[in-house]
Parts: structure tokens; C-alpha cells; sequence
């Protein structure tokens, strides 16, 4: 009786949706990724187990997720932040493992692991224990230390060692790669701070009236994209290269 | 994206943070960010026009300032006995200028490239009127010189010219993808530079949204610019502090003048002017040289910004 409950969605529930088709694209992902490891070349496998592992992380918290939002109406705050404070940084090890052919040092893994946990730790803080009626010291300094995680991010993308290493890349496929993913970071990522501005006092909630209720519509989309679209970037590269490294023998 | 992008960016994220939590900036407030930042970057982005022109051109010394200076003052007399005139070829001027810069650095079509550039700046210059509108109600209320303006403040009219002017520019930019002049990478950059400056246009105060697009996306572009042509000039790298040592001098003049203007207009030697509405026709006088040296500067000059 209690899961014909919880798996009933009314057919104008779209965050309901989203949770249900979220949670299956990401569990389809998985399953593509773990099987899809076998294809292509050693050096590659780790990066393909690390894109499995995100998507299938983030199917597991969607799997609970949808369910929370379906019997309680609201927004799984803390579900969310848990998701992302093991997934961020498994994508910051992505491109670590994307660069380290080209010389890449494991102090780079750190320093963005490092810095992806700052920007979502500081988030959540933020956003979740923001007192009734929010408190506008409170949103601007945990705003500002969480974005300057992401600006190092960020910077290390797009002109820092992840593009520089990617630079130095012999690989073409290697350097489209990195470059696309700068670009995830850029306009995927960027649909994160949604939540805040919903905060009682941000400019999506003073403009529109929006509330934490309508950021999981946004959240769960780009979630799919951004954790999928990574994934499949590192797909394409590792599928790619591999090709390289058979053909000689062929 | 370029490092003044990245800037940008930074910035946006960083004001989005501080105005989230609700943070009401009084006005006074807002002019003192302004002016420091239009000090720091600014101003010295116009201030070496001179050095510019100059070695461009085979023109006197005196007979560019003399030109210069004429501009400056013909512009701020128009200011006076035609301020609707005044203001529509402000607009006019600065779309144009702020959309040539915006897209110096590509090989545009030839056809589209006049189109572009001022359907791109009248897009942004629209969307800022368009978005701040009780703001620049209140203005046309409460600060003196800025009444002549209220009946021209219309939703609609602002509406139909940003749909207009930002159709016309993406129309353009399409063109120019089509034509191979953009990557789709550089096209796609574009849309997305677009989208933010118009966003920060809608989601913060007119001054501040204005002040982060000036500041940072044109002056600082247009200052790499002028880096990149005055080491050429030199023959050999040039350090940030030496070019900052050549600013230096030109922007303390630059503002040195503009004090001397606002006390004269204090003392009522000059016309007698509310601050806001005097420093309009200040940065509305020095525009017009600059834009168009500038103009001749991007016409003799196509560098490529990595």
C-alpha cells in the first residue's frame, strides 16, 4: 500500500517527473559506462569506472530523492548536497585522469577535489541553514566563499593547469575534450546557484516568487545533463583513443 | 572565453552573491563603486587616445587636441540647449561603440560588420533601459536636469527595440557562422556573453549593471587592446607597470578636468547642474572623441586577442 503511494505522480507533477526519468538516465548511464569499460584501452578504464561511479551515485540519491519529494512535497536539501559533494568532485577527478598522460601531478586531483568540496560545503551552509526568513549576512558570505570554489574551478579549466596541461596534450580528441567539459563547467554548473536565489531575499524569489519548491525542476534536468554530458565526453575521448592505440595492430 | 570574460564572470558570480541575500545598496553607495571603478579602469581606457591617434595618423599634436577638446565642448553646449538630441545621440554613438569593440577582434563579414556592432550595443543599451525603468523613472523625478527625459521613458518602445536590435544580432552573428567567420565555438561564446550582459542588466541596479558591463567586458578589452598596441610600438615586451606608468598621467588629467568642471558648475561660473546630470554630460563629451578614435583605431588596427 505504502509504495502504491509513494509511486503514485500526478501527470502535472514535472518534478515528479524529472525524479523518476532522472533517476532512470542515470541508472541507464551506469550500467553504459561499467559495460562500455571493457572496450576501451587500460589507460582509459579508471576514467570510464569514475564516469559509472558518478552516474551511479547520483541514481542511488535520486532514488531516495524522488521518493522523499514524493511523500513529503518537498525540496531534499540535504539528499541534494550529499549527491554533489561525492559526485563534484569525482568529475574534478576526471579531469585530473583526462591530463595526467600529459603530465598531470596528483597535487591538481587534490586541489580540485579541494576546491569543489569548498564551493559545496560553503553552499549548503548557505542554503540550508539560512535562518527563518533569511538572513542576508548569512546568504552573502556563505554566496561569496562558496563562489570563490568555483572560480578556482573555473580558472583551472579554462586557463589554469587543466587547460594547459590539456594544451600540451599530443591528443587533438583530448584537447576538444577538456575544452568541452571547461564549457560544463561554465554553463552546466552554473544552473547550481539557482537555489540560492531562491532564498528568501534572492532575486528569483524577489522577481518571480519563486521558492525552493521550483529549483528541483531546474536541478534535476541539469543534473542529468551535466553528469550524462560528462560522462559521455569522457566516453567519446577514452572510445576515441583506444581506436588509436588498435589500429596499428589491426 | 578570454581572461576579461573570465573576469566578468567572476565578478557577476561575486555581485550575485552579495545582492542574494537581499543587500539593498543605497545610491550613494552605488555611485562610490561606480566611481572607483570607472577611475580605476574606466577612464584610463580613454585616456591615451592621444598616443593612439597620433601614431596612426599623420596629424599635429595640437590639431588633434584642438579637434578633441572642440568635440568635448560642441557636445556639452548641445547638452545644454538640446538635451533630448543630446541623449538619442549618446545612445546612438555608444551602441555603435560599445559593438565594435565587442567584436574587434573577429574578421567579420564586411556587410554585417556596422550592422552588428550597433545592433549588438543597441540590444544591450535597450535591455538596460528596458529592465530599469522604475529606476530611471525615479531619476527623471528626483535629480535635476533629468525631468526632459520622463515622457520618453516607454516600456513598450524599449521592448520593441530590444526584440528588434537582438533579432538583428543574432541574425548577424548566424550570418557570419554560416559564412565561416565564427567557429561555432566563438558563436555559441557569443550568445552566451550577450545572455549575461543583459541578465546583469535585469537582475541588478541600473548603476551597477551598467558600471560591471563598462568597467570590465569594454574598458578592460579595450585596454588589452591598447596594451598589445602600444608593445608593438616599443618593439619588445612592456610590463604592466610601465603601461599603467603611460596611463597614469592622461587619466590623473582626465579626472583632474572633470573636477575642475564640476567646481566651476559649483561656484556657478558654469551653468549650475545636479551631480548626476553634469557627470552624464561629462561621460556623454568625452565619448564621442573617444568613439571616434577608436573607430579609426579598430579600421587601421585588426589584432587578434588570444
Amino acid at each position: 500500500m505504502l509504495t502504491l503511494d509513494v509511486l503514485t505522480i500526478p501527470t502535472d507533477d514535472y518534478v515528479g517527473f524529472t525524479f523518476f526519468t532522472g533517476y532512470m538516465a542515470m541508472m541507464a548511464a551506469s550500467v553504459f559506462f561499467f559495460f562500455e569499460r571493457g572496450r576501451v584501452d587500460g589507460k582509459w578504464k579508471t576514467s570510464l569506472l569514475v564516469s559509472g561511479l558518478i552516474t551511479f551515485i547520483a541514481a542511488v540519491h535520486y532514488y531516495y530523492m524522488r521518493d522523499y519529494y514524493l511523500s513529503t512535497g518537498e525540496n531534499p536539501t540535504a539528499l541534494r548536497y550529499i549527491d554533489w559533494t561525492l559526485t563534484v568532485p569525482l568529475m574534478c577527478v576526471e579531469f585530473y585522469l583526462l591530463t595526467v598522460v600529459a603530465g598531470a601531478k596528483r597535487s591538481l586531483m587534490w586541489k580540485l577535489i579541494f576546491a569543489s568540496v569548498w564551493m559545496l560545503v560553503f553552499g549548503y551552509i548557505g542554503e540550508a541553514f539560512n535562518p527563518e526568513g533569511g538572513s542576508t549576512s548569512h546568504s552573502v558570505t556563505y554566496g561569496i566563499l562558496s563562489t570563490l570554489g568555483y572560480i578556482y574551478i573555473l580558472y583551472a579549466a579554462w586557463f589554469g593547469e587543466v587547460a594547459q596541461l590539456a594544451k600540451n596534450s599530443e591528443s587533438e580528441v583530448v584537447r576538444k575534450g577538456v575544452k568541452t567539459l571547461a564549457w560544463f563547467v561554465l554553463v552546466g554548473w552554473a544552473i547550481y546557484p539557482i537555489g540560492y536565489m531562491c532564498m528568501p531575499g534572492g532575486w528569483l524569489n524577489t522577481a518571480f516568487g519563486w521558492g525552493s519548491e521550483n529549483v528541483d525542476l531546474f536541478y534535476n534536468i541539469a543534473d542529468a545533463i551535466n553528469k550524462i554530458g560528462f560522462g559521455l565526453v569522457v566516453y567519446n575521448i577514452a572510445i576515441t583513443e583506444s581506436a588509436k592505440v588498435k589500429a596499428p595492430a589491426a | 572565453m578570454n581572461k576579461t570574460f573570465f573576469i566578468f564572470i567572476a565578478s557577476l558570480l561575486f555581485l550575485m552573491a552579495l545582492f542574494s541575500g537581499g543587500i539593498e545598496l543605497s545610491l550613494q553607495e552605488q555611485l562610490s563603486f561606480s566611481l572607483i571603478s570607472v577611475v580605476l579602469l574606466g577612464i584610463p581606457h580613454g585616456a591615451i587616445d592621444n598616443v593612439i591617434f597620433l601614431r596612426q595618423h599623420e596629424v599635429s599634436a595640437k590639431s588633434f587636441y584642438i579637434f578633441y577638446l572642440i568635440a568635448i565642448g560642441l557636445n556639452a553646449l548641445l547638452w545644454l540647449y538640446a538635451p533630448m538630441l543630446s541623449i538619442v545621440a549618446f545612445l546612438l554613438i555608444s551602441a555603435y561603440h560599445f559593438g565594435q569593440s565587442q567584436f574587434s577582434h573577429y574578421k567579420l563579414l564586411k556587410r554585417t560588420t556596422v550592422v552588428l556592432s550597433f545592433a549588438w550595443g543597441a540590444s544591450i543599451l535597450s535591455a538596460m533601459l528596458l529592465f530599469n525603468l522604475g529606476e530611471l523613472k525615479e531619476l527623471t523625478t528626483t535629480v535635476q536636469g533629468f525631468q526632459s527625459f520622463r515622457l520618453s521613458l516607454n516600456s513598450q518602445a524599449f521592448l520593441s527595440m530590444f526584440l528588434l536590435f537582438s533579432l538583428i544580432t543574432l541574425i548577424c552573428l548566424s550570418i557570419n557562422l554560416y559564412k565561416r567567420k565564427f567557429t561555432l565555438e566563438q558563436f555559441l561564446f557569443e550568445i552566451l556573453v550577450l545572455a549575461l550582459v543583459i541578465f546583469s542588466f535585469y537582475v541588478f541596479p541600473l548603476i551597477i549593471g551598467f558600471t560591471l558591463y563598462f568597467t570590465v567586458l569594454h574598458s578592460l578589452k579595450v585596454l588589452q587592446e591598447e596594451y598589445r598596441f602600444v608593445e608593438k610600438l616599443y618593439d619588445k615586451s612592456l610590463s604592466l607597470m610601465a603601461f599603467g606608468k603611460l596611463l597614469f598621467p592622461y587619466t590623473t588629467i582626465s579626472v583632474f578636468g572633470m573636477g575642475i568642471i564640476y567646481l566651476l558648475s559649483e561656484l556657478n561660473i558654469l551653468p549650475t547642474l545636479s551631480f548626476g546630470y553634469l557627470l552624464l554630460i561629462l561621460i556623454s563629451s568625452i565619448t564621442l572623441p573617444h568613439a571616434f578614435v577608436m573607430d579609426r583605431f579598430y579600421k587601421k588596427k585588426q589584432q587578434p586577442i588570444s
